[in-house]
């Protein structure tokens, strides 16, 4: 199975990860890491190492994380590791709702283009 | 196994309608089934098992619904869904 960890900008990820546990009124169980921009980052190194860990043995973990190019982004790209640790930028609530609700299995680079197509689908204008 | 394919319209009845959180409790629903269940708004048809697709739906109070199940316990399911949007997913 694939673990998820979720490093975004201070304040973003708790109320995504509260939004997604108030919709399916389960906790979610997918690690939370908020960088703030006024510590320093070595601190956000560390936690993220640990978050990775706590996984424990997965087939693969995805990063989820709030923008790409951002400091909680750059400091995740420091763990990737080609079909084992992969980033996925911009999540959104839909992209972490399926993650916390869909058993993704196999492959991690398969699991993050789904994930992203996935973010990209539920995106909409209203009205289309 | 036999394969049991029924379906009904119902009104969505709650206040907020079919929202997050009432999705989420209709797909928990679905998903206690192993049967194929679909729901219908308009010409949009959504996997019932899907809270992002019963959400496309946008089905607000006083909106009609089309309820699909297929499979070996179609009935069941549908009567647990029954339930559930008549309870007004316990909200109101």
């Amino acid at each position: 199975m694939i673990g998820f960890i979720l490093v975004t900008h201070a304040g973003v990820g708790a109320q995504m990860v509260h939004a997604v546990e108030e919709i399916i009124k389960e906790k979610i169980g997918i690690p939370l890491i908020e960088v703030n921009s006024d510590q320093p980052t070595s601190i956000y190194h560390e936690e993220i190492r640990l978050a990775i860990e706590s996984l424990g043995e997965k087939s693969g973990v995805l990063i989820l994380t709030d923008l790409f190019g951002a400091t909680p982004s750059n400091l995740c790209r420091a763990f990737c590791k080609p079909g084992k640790i992969e980033l996925l930028s911009g999540c959104n609530l839909p992209m972490l709702l399926k993650a916390a609700t869909s058993k993704l299995s196999g492959n991690v680079s398969e699991a993050a283009k789904f994930l992203k197509d996935y973010g990209n689908e539920n995106i909409r204008i209203c009205p289309s | 196994m036999q394969n049991i394919e029924c379906q009904k319209e119902m009104t969505i009845k709650n206040r907020l309608g079919l929202h997050a959180r009432a999705a989420a409790q209709l797909v928990k629903t679905a998903n206690r089934f192993t049967s194929e269940v679909k729901i219908s708004k308009d010409r949009v048809t959504a996997n019932g098992k899907s809270i992002m697709g019963v959400l496309t739906l946008a089905a607000a109070m006083g909106s009609t619904i089309r309820i699909q199940c297929q499979g070996p316990d179609a009935t069941e399911a549908m009567s647990a869904l029954e339930k559930l949007i008549d309870a007004k997913f316990h909200e109101d």
